[in-house]
């Protein structure tokens, strides 16, 4: 018996499987950490490919350019020169 | 373009048939199910001996009855090229039909 396949004589894409059809994992990268928010050192503030958000004072930039805490403090968004953004985190008793 | 090639015995029944290459959906859906129908109908509900060979990449089913003839299998094979020159009638520019 032959496989009742209605696409049995449709233009096929090239033979074999398509070309597309794959993508990777939503890596879901961006902020983890809110302005103003406290956070203890190590957390991470901010996940990116490259520096869309250049790392501020006690900010690290992991190697994958994760920006993390240094120390325990609140998270601060700022403007760095023109057109850069930079995060930086102040302990909290010597907050400007 | 789907091409179906079909012989006929002395009498005039179709004792084989060649359907190749591709076509757009809707025709290839019926050629499909029209060929593919037919050949698994003969097996299922008839005593014709038959040679049938057929490749889903390459798109193509042939078939040849073998001796003795099952009057059944002639039927269900006029009632195909019945539906196929239908098909051919609405899409003429999409199968083309050649009796040898």
């Amino acid at each position: 018996m032959i496989k009742l396949n209605l696409q049995f004589f449709a233009h096929k894409k090239g033979v074999g499987s398509t070309k597309n059809g794959r993508d990777s994992n939503a890596k879901s990268l961006g902020a983890k950490r809110a302005d103003g928010q406290f956070v203890l050192a190590g957390n991470i503030l901010y996940t990116q490919r490259g520096t869309k958000i250049h790392p501020g004072k006690n900010v690290g930039r992991g190697s994958n350019d994760n920006l993390f805490a240094k120390v325990d403090g609140k998270v601060r968004y700022e403007r760095k020169g023109r057109d850069k953004k930079q995060v930086s985190v102040y302990p909290v008793a010597l907050e400007a | 373009m789907i091409s179906v090639e079909i012989t006929r015995d002395t009498d005039g029944n179709i004792d084989s048939f060649l359907v190749k290459n591709h076509g757009d959906s809707y025709v290839c859906g019926a050629v499909s199910m029209l060929v593919i129908n037919t050949v698994n109908s003969i097996e299922t509900f008839t005593k014709q001996g038959f040679d049938c060979d057929y490749e889903l990449d390459g798109a193509y089913v042939s078939f040849a009855l073998k001796e003795p003839r099952d009057e059944n299998a002639a039927i269900l094979l006029k009632a195909m090229h019945l539906g196929l020159t239908g098909v051919r009638e609405e899409y003429p520019d999409e199968i083309n039909m050649k009796e040898m």
